[in-house]
């Protein structure tokens, strides 16, 4: 199969079995429901500008398997450029959602399990990395949406997976046949996986040899038996349920559309398994999946800082106070504190190695500053676009109320800005800043692809303190020390 | 006496000592003489000072070993087992040209 347009891969998701649970009732037709579509359509534009000509430099590749073009969200890394380009598709993408397009996760997975595996197979003389390859052509060939399944829910964050008191608050295998394994436990925060064809199952912690059973790898159909899902909430999601102006960003929504994914004696056959009880691994999957995920934020997050400053620049102006000089320093500081994410991400890909397998792999010190730093920039950029949209974005009547014949007329009259606006425009702005740079798409800068704290023991451990001592002690006078 | 040439990446932020790598296999492999990586070199050592293995190659159709940073041939390792690694490979190297 070629790739797929926006329009069959949301007609592909039809054909799927996808149990799904919200607002506590079985969602029978999730790809027509309000409060998922908005999700599905930002995850079909990464398959539509595949289809245009400006963007396919960047949107497909050559396939190092097969030699066909393909979407890029399923190939691996084959250079510096590739991971380069990675983050200029993300940004470019984003500017068109203003939202998550979720993709990217399942792409991290399947780069991640690429080199690992083949690393493994190396050392421990498994043949995890032929089967991953097979699984991954059928990925290409088909150009599926595969989400990439790591959060676990951890129970007790303070012990190991094997000394939980409920064993199932990580994914484990419970019972090996000949066919295949049958895997227990659940997955947090799953962006995107609804709409995804695919999970890549992997762990999500360094594991010790007493955790054996939880170092599992494999690839599952979202609709497989045992697997239902139930979709989070999110800041505002009953205002899809209402209209369309005050969700701010109706075609795409406000992040990646998250889900708790139960797997009840799930079974996978051998064929799609990556990893069964190679603890020494998960360390090194979880770490490489972890920097490819982080090296992706000052792409996309630059490109939904870029619809943001758009869109508090243009309220200023409709306020009648774009001239004003702190105005503009604070637009020049929202530029300042995007693009410095964008420089982080640039540069972890530049600064990409080989591995092994052949595949490319970000610098990771570098992919772990990127996130640091959008756990904190994303926050000043709200903030600050706040600052300059003024307390209105909170207090705006509903759409209804605009709509109403007794109360429309003097909300037409009462929230005009500056002459030659349209009310309706400048309602429409605010209503997209508010729902931008608040709730929900604020603690998924903090929290998506690993909290602070993550990034900082990454950084600690990647940091090469010994050289910079060295270096230290040599302007210092002080002997070298053998 | 088997000739090796050496290429450097710069080492603007290493990880590695890669003078001190070098200074161990010169000592522990004699029969090699480790130079510049001009023509005629039958093998070549590349010594990057981290993973991003800057190093520019100088275009030698050679049997290569590549150290970048705590990885000899994108394979992890210590730094102190690196040199072992490189002999092993070096006198591989020597025996298939021999052979």
């Amino acid at each position: 199969m070629p790739m797929m347009t926006g329009a069959e891969y949301i007609e592909s998701l039809r054909k799927l079995n996808t149990e799904i649970y919200a607002f506590g009732q079985k969602i029978e037709n999730f790809v027509d429901h309000p409060l998922f579509r908005p999700h599905i359509n930002a995850a079909a534009v990464t398959y539509d500008m595949a289809h245009e000509p400006e963007f396919e430099d960047l949107v497909t590749v050559k396939s190092h398997l097969t030699g066909k073009k393909i979407n890029r969200f399923t190939h691996i890394h084959q250079s510096t450029e590739d991971l380069v380009k990675k983050v200029k598709m993300l940004r470019m993408i984003a500017q068109r959602t203003g939202t998550c397009f979720q993709r990217c996760v399942g792409f991290d997975g399947l780069n991640a399990l690429y080199s690992v595996t083949y690393e493994m197979d190396q050392a421990l003389g498994t043949g995890y990395h032929k089967r991953f390859v097979e699984f991954l052509k059928y990925v290409q060939e088909n150009d599926l949406m595969s989400a990439g399944s790591m959060t676990d829910p951890k129970g007790d964050r303070g012990l190991r997976p094997s000394q939980q008191a409920d064993p199932d608050m990580y994914v484990r295998v419970v019972k090996k046949t000949g066919e295949g394994i049958v895997i227990r436990g659940a997955k947090a925060h799953q962006t995107g996986i609804v709409n995804s064809h695919y999970m890549v199952i992997m762990p999500t912690v360094a594991l010790g040899e007493a955790d054996r059973d939880y170092a599992v790898a494999c690839a599952v159909p979202v609709d497989a038996p045992g697997i239902f899902h139930v979709f989070g909430r999110q800041t505002n999601d009953e205002r899809r349920l209402e209209g369309e102006i005050d969700t701010g960003n109706a075609r795409y929504g406000i992040v990646g559309g998250e889900a708790l994914t139960v797997l009840e004696d799930v079974f996978v056959p051998w064929d799609k398994v990556f990893m069964c009880g190679e603890y020494q691994y998960a360390g090194m999957l979880v770490e490489r999946f972890a920097s490819y995920h982080r090296q992706n934020y000052g792409g996309c997050k630059c490109g939904v800082s870029d619809i943001i400053i758009g869109a508090t620049m243009t309220l200023a102006e409709y306020n009648g106070a774009a001239k004003a000089s702190h105005i503009k320093d604070k637009i020049t500081e929202m530029l300042h504190l995007s693009e410095t994410l964008y420089c982080c991400s640039i540069a972890c890909s530049a600064e990409g190695r080989k591995t092994a397998s052949g595949a490319y792999y970000v610098d990771p010190l570098l992919a772990n500053i990127v996130k640091q730093n959008v756990t904190r920039h994303i926050y000043e950029i709200c903030r600050l676009a706040h600052d300059i949209a003024g307390g209105f974005i909170a207090t705006l009547p509903s759409e209804k109320d605009f709509l109403s014949p007794k109360t429309g007329p003097f909300l037409e009259k009462y929230f005009r800005g500056v002459a030659g606006v349209p009310t309706e425009h400048r309602v429409r702005i605010a209503r997209l800043v508010e729902n931008m740079t608040g709730g929900t798409a604020l603690a998924e800068s903090m929290h998506g692809a690993g909290s602070p704290q993550t990034q900082r023991v990454m950084i600690m451990r990647q940091s090469n303190m010994e050289h910079k001592k060295r270096l230290a002690r040599k302007l210092a006078g002080i002997p070298e020390q053998e | 006496m088997f000739n090796v040439g050496v290429k450097y990446c710069g080492n603007c932020n290493p990880v590695i000592n890669s003078k001190k790598i070098l200074d161990a296999l010169v000592k522990g492999m004699p029969g090699c003489r480790f130079g510049p990586p001009d023509a005629g070199v039958p093998a070549l050592l590349i010594l990057s000072g981290c993973e991003t293995d800057c190093a520019t190659r100088p275009g030698l159709q050679v049997e290569t070993i590549v150290v970048a940073g705590l990885s000899v041939d994108y394979v992890s390792c210590k730094e102190e087992d690196i040199p072992e690694i490189v002999t092993k490979k070096l006198i591989e190297i020597k025996g298939r040209m021999m052979a």
